[in-house]
């Protein structure tokens, strides 16, 4: 429909859209320097800006057991003086240049993440390669960091959010590395040396197993010119890791309460092992996912927040890694309302086996995963992740470009199909955060109740 | 220092004859484009005994209007994969649609038939639904989080009696229970109107056919009545106040709280840079003393909350778990005192630059992040190209600058102080 000067529009019927426009993946060069670090670079010029990564296929999945966080540790000491830079002149440096600067681990990877005008590239870059080839690792910096980092997993225990989500894997996932958190616990932080990340720095932070990814205002040549000159003399690589330990799921759907006296609300974490990131049925994943918990209009967020009331947000998400990371349902609801919100929880659960998505459904759920990727790619830290995503899971280089089309071909069938398979209603772990005096008789008339404090002790 | 200059994007600006304000930025840059419709009400308008009815509001804009579904507003945007967003400050209540830039008119005539329709379609169920809405999300902000009352205590304590801004923008639970449809319908009335808001496109679409639809959407919406605008003047503050908050927290916490200029005032900017020079990044000062060398904090943070009538400047200190509130207050503290004797260092000005530079540019890179602004600039300047060119007053702030705001404003009877003491820890 197209208005013209002086015909008021018929604002009764929704306006029907134009033509679209093709939206394309940014173009990705690839090379490889002879080291074996790969660099990708994709040239987006509007603004003069630059976002870069360089990423290790090493996460904290590899801890060694009884040294949870050693991982999250040792990228959170490589801006704690590197090369000839103490901790302070990194830090002066970083914020004269203008940088964002983020280093971290995740579950299957470690990196750090800048961005920069473009004017400040080739000094910037010289800072990334300090901190990943010659972090300095001094004992007076470790100290420091790991007693942040205790003070932070202290004062987690004040936020109800951060209890449900680590008590949660705990009891999904118990003594696999899943279950304990990524970023490590009090007595597993306090057991790390500087000596010991030192050494896993050494050990893992090799170009082997290393990628660079550059996108933004810069061509694939300077790209590459730019790894040469600060990544080129870098040597080693690491023995392909084995695949993650298997996940079993709980023996029984069960809730775990979590005792936190006075609460205003409880929080609830309904959660399983879920799937891998290279399960065939991802892209039926995706939309099953987007009926039952993601958008405004999911099952989820309808029945929990616009028909009860029950909550500000409801929704669910499997999080997918090499292993099977957890599917997870989630909210945080009024005290009163606790149990009927389990209720209906496993009303959708169970329901999104059982009810096939409507046409409506299939034709939203859709529209949401395929329309909005120029919408999400906006930035040139977006775009680097999904080259990330890429490079990580060893994706088909070109399967930004088919995104699209393989959303679109997935059926209500195959929605049902692929939640029978992927969701067991009768082995799920509901964690519940919440004030146990309130809530404990009416989460009881549901199913078997075990009652903890917020540490994990049994009460 | 180099000086460095926002890239330039095209603006341009007219008015409906009903007196919509209406910002184009075109960019064929990616198919898409965002609408921003800012109106200039927020809880600072809300009637005595109604606070909190302004985001209550802008909760019921997504409820559905007179040719657009009960609760359709979100989904119809989402099942585009575009984004959409509401919010409501003190000063002003904000709505955005980012989306494949074919449902342009999609997203006018949603913006539209809200501003212009809304009144039909609403019922006391609707009402009643998202009160029960927004009572989750008090408690979920703020009731149920760690150290999450600090602002509203703040707010409280700092302003007098009858002061607009003297309660927060999620307001009180009871006022929100007295909120009828009445209510709503004089709300609407008063400040939903074409003359009280601009809204902003941005992004890939052609000039002659945007405003060709945006006169048919926007066009017959009727001007309404002028809008009343708060007189209310501060005249400041008497002396320190103090409030503690013995609560079962892990750490002590200290927020020192001092009146600042409003928006727009010369000295607005300075005293966002003396916070910048406090806290932007790790090389600033409270990280580097209080996290870095005395590791007395584990997070430390100053900011300014802007707003229009009068201004606040922040404080924040953390302690660890062990530490007391009585160290992080005095840490606190001397910092201030160091920039009322001393203005920072050339060296340290160009640092904070550079960084003010580098996030202006990051925050252009998305077409609602320009859109918000141009809405913004419009709203609180009448002007949209303070938008590109805000940053270079703040830029222009000088270490001298900054140690007189910190003379002027950081003193002990303009201050507010919030502590948190974990009282677990009590005897």
């Amino acid at each position: 429909m197209s208005a013209t000067q002086g015909a008021p529009v018929d604002r009764t019927r929704e306006p029907a859209p134009l033509q679209p426009k093709p939206f394309r993946f940014p173009a990705v060069t690839r090379a490889g320097l002879a080291n074996g670090l790969r660099v990708c670079v994709a040239t987006r010029n509007q603004l003069p800006l630059v976002s870069a990564m360089i990423a290790f296929e090493y996460g904290g999945t590899e801890d060694p057991a009884g040294e949870a966080g050693l991982a999250v540790m040792t990228s959170r000491l490589l801006s704690e003086g590197a090369g000839a830079r103490s901790a302070t002149e990194l830090a002066e440096e970083a914020d004269q240049l203008g940088l964002s600067l983020d280093h971290a681990s995740g579950w299957d990877s470690s990196a750090v993440r800048m961005r920069m005008l473009q004017q400040n590239l080739d000094p910037a870059m010289a800072l990334m390669a300090d901190m990943t080839l010659r972090p300095g690792f001094a004992e007076s910096e470790f100290e420091r960091e790991r007693d942040l980092r205790v003070a932070e997993i202290q004062s987690d225990l004040d936020d109800p959010r951060s209890i449900v989500i680590e008590r949660s894997s705990h009891f999904v996932f118990g003594a696999h590395r899943y279950g304990t958190p990524l970023a490590g616990t009090e007595d597993s932080i306090r057991s790390l040396t500087a000596a010991r990340l030192k050494e896993r720095h050494a050990q893992m932070y090799r170009p082997g197993i290393a990628y660079l990814l550059l996108v933004g205002d810069i061509s694939a040549d300077e790209g590459v010119r730019l790894a040469e000159r600060h990544f080129g003399d870098w040597q080693g690589s690491v023995a392909p890791r084995g695949a993650v330990a298997a996940t079993p799921a709980p023996a029984a759907t069960r809730i775990y309460l979590v005792d936190k006296p006075g609460s205003a609300q409880s929080e609830i974490r309904i959660a399983q092992p879920g799937v891998t990131r290279d399960d065939p049925d991802y892209f039926k994943l995706l939309v099953l996912n987007a009926v039952l918990g993601e958008a405004f209009g999911s099952r989820l967020y309808f029945n929990l927040r616009e028909k009860n009331g029950f909550t500000y947000g409801a929704g669910s998400n499997f999080q997918m890694r090499r292993g099977r990371g957890p599917f997870v349902a989630s909210a945080a609801v009024g005290t009163e309302v606790t149990d009927k919100a389990v209720v209906e929880f496993m009303r959708e659960i169970r329901g999104i086996r059982e009810i096939a998505p409507t046409d409506a459904e299939m034709r939203d759920a859709k529209g949401y995963l395929s329309g909005g990727l120029a919408v999400d790619l906006q930035s040139n830290g977006s775009v680097a992740d999904r080259i990330s995503e890429t490079e990580l899971f060893k994706l088909p280089h070109d399967h930004m470009d088919h995104y699209r089309d393989l959303i679109l071909a997935v059926t209500s069938e195959e929605v049902i199909a692929t939640a029978i398979r992927a969701i067991d209603p009768d082995h799920l772990a509901i964690t519940v955060v919440g004030d146990a005096e309130k809530i404990r008789p009416g989460l009881e008339k549901l199913m078997p109740v075990e009652v903890f404090d917020v540490a994990g002790n049994p009460k | 220092m180099t000086q460095r200059h926002a890239p330039h994007f095209p603006i341009d600006t007219y008015k409906l004859a009903n007196g919509l304000t209406v910002v184009l930025s075109e960019d064929h840059d990616a198919p898409i484009v965002a609408t921003n419709l800012w109106y200039h009400v927020g809880a600072k308008d809300e009637e005595p005994g109604r606070t909190g009815f302004a985001h209550l509001f802008e909760h019921m804009l997504f409820e559905g209007s007179a040719h657009v579904g009960d609760k359709a507003y979100i989904s119809a945007i989402q099942r585009l994969g575009g984004d959409v967003n509401g919010s409501t400050g003190p000063d002003t209540t904000n709505y955005s649609e980012t989306v494949p830039s074919e449902y342009l008119p999609l997203a006018l005539w949603l913006e539209s038939d809200r501003m212009g329709w809304l009144l039909p379609a609403m019922t006391q169920e609707k009402l009643d639904n998202q009160r029960s809405v927004v009572k989750n999300e008090r408690s979920w902000r703020y009731d149920n989080q760690p150290y999450g009352l600090w602002l509203e205590s703040f707010l409280e304590l700092s302003y007098p009696e009858g002061f607009p801004y003297r309660h927060s923008v999620i307001g009180s639970m009871e006022h929100l229970d007295r909120a009828s449809l009445d209510d709503i319908e004089r709300f609407f009335k008063t400040y939903y109107t074409p003359r009280n808001a601009v809204l902003s496109v941005v992004g890939d679409f052609e000039p002659d056919e945007a405003k060709r639809w945006i006169e048919a959407y926007f066009g017959e919406i009727p001007g309404g009545p002028p809008t009343p605008r708060v007189q209310a003047r501060f005249s400041g503050q008497a002396g320190e106040k103090r409030r503690e908050f013995h609560d079962p927290v892990q750490a002590a916490r200290v927020l020192l709280g001092y009146h600042v200029p409003a928006i727009g005032d010369p000295e607005h900017y300075a005293a966002s840079v003396l916070t910048d020079v406090l806290a932007a990044g790790r090389s600033s000062r409270l990280y580097m003393e209080m996290v870095y060398r005395r590791q007395i904090a584990q997070q430390a943070s100053s900011f300014v909350y802007p707003m229009e009538l009068t201004s606040a400047l922040f404080l924040d200190g953390m302690a660890k778990p062990e530490g007391g509130h009585e160290e992080i207050e005095a840490a606190l503290l001397v910092e201030v005192e160091k920039l009322q004797q001393e203005a920072p260092s050339d060296r340290e000005m160009d640092r904070i630059r550079n960084q003010i530079a580098s996030h202006q540019y990051h925050s252009l890179q998305t077409v609602n992040g320009r859109a918000d602004s141009l809405s913004e600039a419009v709203t609180h300047f009448g002007d949209p190209s303070r938008a590109f060119s805000e940053v270079d007053r703040y830029i222009a702030v000088t270490g001298s600058d900054v140690q007189q705001a910190a003379q002027k404003f950081l003193k002990a009877d303009n201050r507010t102080v919030i502590t948190y003491i974990p009282s677990g820890k009590e005897a």
